[in-house]
């Protein structure tokens, strides 16, 4: 593949998500620079991965309103727990924690045993309940 | 009892991986020069396994890199450098004040953290990540000086952030992990070094008798890729690719999943202990990450649905099948070779 036809700086100057990268030129020369010499991570991690995350979080929060889901699951999803990472985070039983995550179950919560979930990902109740500041 | 400010005299250099960023760092702290290439070889990071019935992030777990802890534990342990690591603490105070008990002896101290509550990160990286390292050097009052070798410059954290990131929980959780280095010899074997974390490496990825770590994991994964689309359907497959591509181009890897790194290494050692045979394996490794990327770069138009109709899985598979062979060749090669 051509290197120099992927060779974008401009694009990579605009994006403000630099690291240190290591290089392989034709001379079998290794040197660290900053940004990509081609862009396969900054077109996927950057944009095109979170879009993908965006409408999927999206269709969780229409179904948080429609009563056929919950926020549990909606932040699960944004910083990508399964319910083992989390229950393991949070210090409870796998079991309960799949189980609030019935909307029905999820509808009869005290508001305590919800504070504690919003607790552990440092939020307030309301930002929880309502998903606010989330927004896609 | 609260320690006087006191701020060491630490050089910060950006790196291309925390920890071999951390370690040489520490090492240079010392006096004596070993870049980060050397560190990340000598201390076997390269690694690869591929672990499809375990789920990380919805997608099948796979790793470029070794254990964290390694590098720093196999490199100083390589040097004959004395080195002390804590593994964990029984709590938030205990190893809060050891740390500022070496600061106060004038040692900058490693420690591993979460990322998900570091301040200073942008918040796209801020995920439940506990496998981050990074140096404190200095306190003043109720500050720590941190230098993060992600960042381009030192960064400060308060007492309180660093304690919550220090005891971050989940998976990997690194209970106040701490190392630092205490002694340093006067003569170090740079070869012998070289050459045992070399043959490390080279035990992990072509001889361990096991079919989903080193090359033979590379292969069952070329193999899955095939299989994704039909198992699976294309929402999934592309989800699981972009799985791949994250592990192999996400932050801290020094890009395409270590390999330019280790082939900086080879290249160092190759000049170094003039070993020709060192600089072709070098080469070699270069050519292959240079694949890698091609990799990434197909992959990542497929995620998007903009890959040109020859460019599917089966094809994407063949090229990781390729790399496999690439970098079982330079295994072997390097098998052969005693510096």
């Amino acid at each position: 593949m051509e290197r120099e036809e992927i060779y974008d700086k401009e694009k990579i100057e605009a994006d403000n998500l630099m690291e240190p990268i290591y290089r392989h030129d034709q001379n079998g020369n290794y040197s660290l620079g900053i940004g990509y010499d081609y862009l396969p991570k900054d077109d996927l991690m950057c944009h095109e991965f979170w879009k993908i995350t965006n409408e999927k979080l999206g269709r969780i929060r229409q179904e948080v309103r429609d009563g056929k889901s919950t926020p549990l699951l909606f932040f699960m999803e944004k910083y990508f727990l399964d319910p083992f990472a989390f229950s393991k985070f949070l210090g409870i039983s796998v079991l309960r924690l799949k189980r609030h995550m019935k909307p029905s179950v999820y509808a009869r919560l005290k508001p305590h045993v919800i504070q504690k979930y919003a607790d552990a990902l440092e939020i307030t109740l309301d930002e929880f309940i309502a998903m606010k500041g989330f927004d896609a | 009892m609260a320690i006087k400010d006191i701020v060491i005299d630490y050089k910060h250099r950006q790196a291309g991986h925390c920890e071999s960023g951390a370690t040489s760092n520490l090492f240079n702290f010392y006096g004596l020069d070993l870049s980060e290439p050397m560190a990340f070889g000598t201390g076997c990071g390269i690694y690869f396994s591929y672990l499809p019935f375990l789920k990380l992030m919805f997608a099948p777990m796979m790793s470029f890199r070794n254990f964290p802890n390694t590098v720093f534990h196999r490199s100083m342990k390589y040097l004959g450098v004395d080195a002390t690591v804590i593994k964990k603490f029984n709590d938030k105070k205990e190893s809060m004040d050891a740390l500022d008990r070496n600061l106060e002896k004038g040692i900058p101290t490693g420690v591993q953290v979460g990322v998900f509550n570091l301040t200073f990160f942008p918040p796209e990286y801020r995920q439940h990540y506990n496998m981050h390292n990074m140096v404190i050097f200095g306190k003043e009052g109720n500050n720590y000086h941190v230098s993060d070798t992600v960042m381009e410059d030192p960064q400060i954290l308060s007492y309180e952030d660093l304690a919550r990131v220090r005891w971050a929980k989940g998976a990997f959780a690194p209970k106040g992990k701490m190392y630092w280095i205490n002694n340093i010899p006067t003569e170090i074997d740079y070869r012998s070094a070289a050459n045992q974390g070399m043959h490390k490496s080279v035990y992990e990825m072509i001889k361990v008798p096991f079919w989903l770590i080193g090359i033979k994991g590379m292969r069952v994964m070329a193999r899955d890729i095939r299989k994704w689309p039909k198992k699976h359907g294309n929402e999934k497959a592309s989800f699981y690719l972009g799985q791949i591509l994250r592990m192999a181009e996400d932050f801290g890897t020094g890009g395409a999943g270590f390999r330019y790194i280790y082939g900086a290494f080879l290249k160092e050692s190759g000049e170094k202990f003039n070993n020709d045979e060192m600089l072709k394996a070098a080469d070699l490794m270069g050519k292959t990450a240079n694949r890698w990327r091609d990799f990434t770069y197909i992959g990542a138009r497929n995620c998007k649905n903009r890959a040109k109709p020859e460019e599917d899985y089966g094809m994407l598979g063949d090229m990781m099948m390729e790399i496999a062979e690439g970098e079982f060749k330079v295994f072997k090669m390097l098998d052969k070779i005693t510096i």
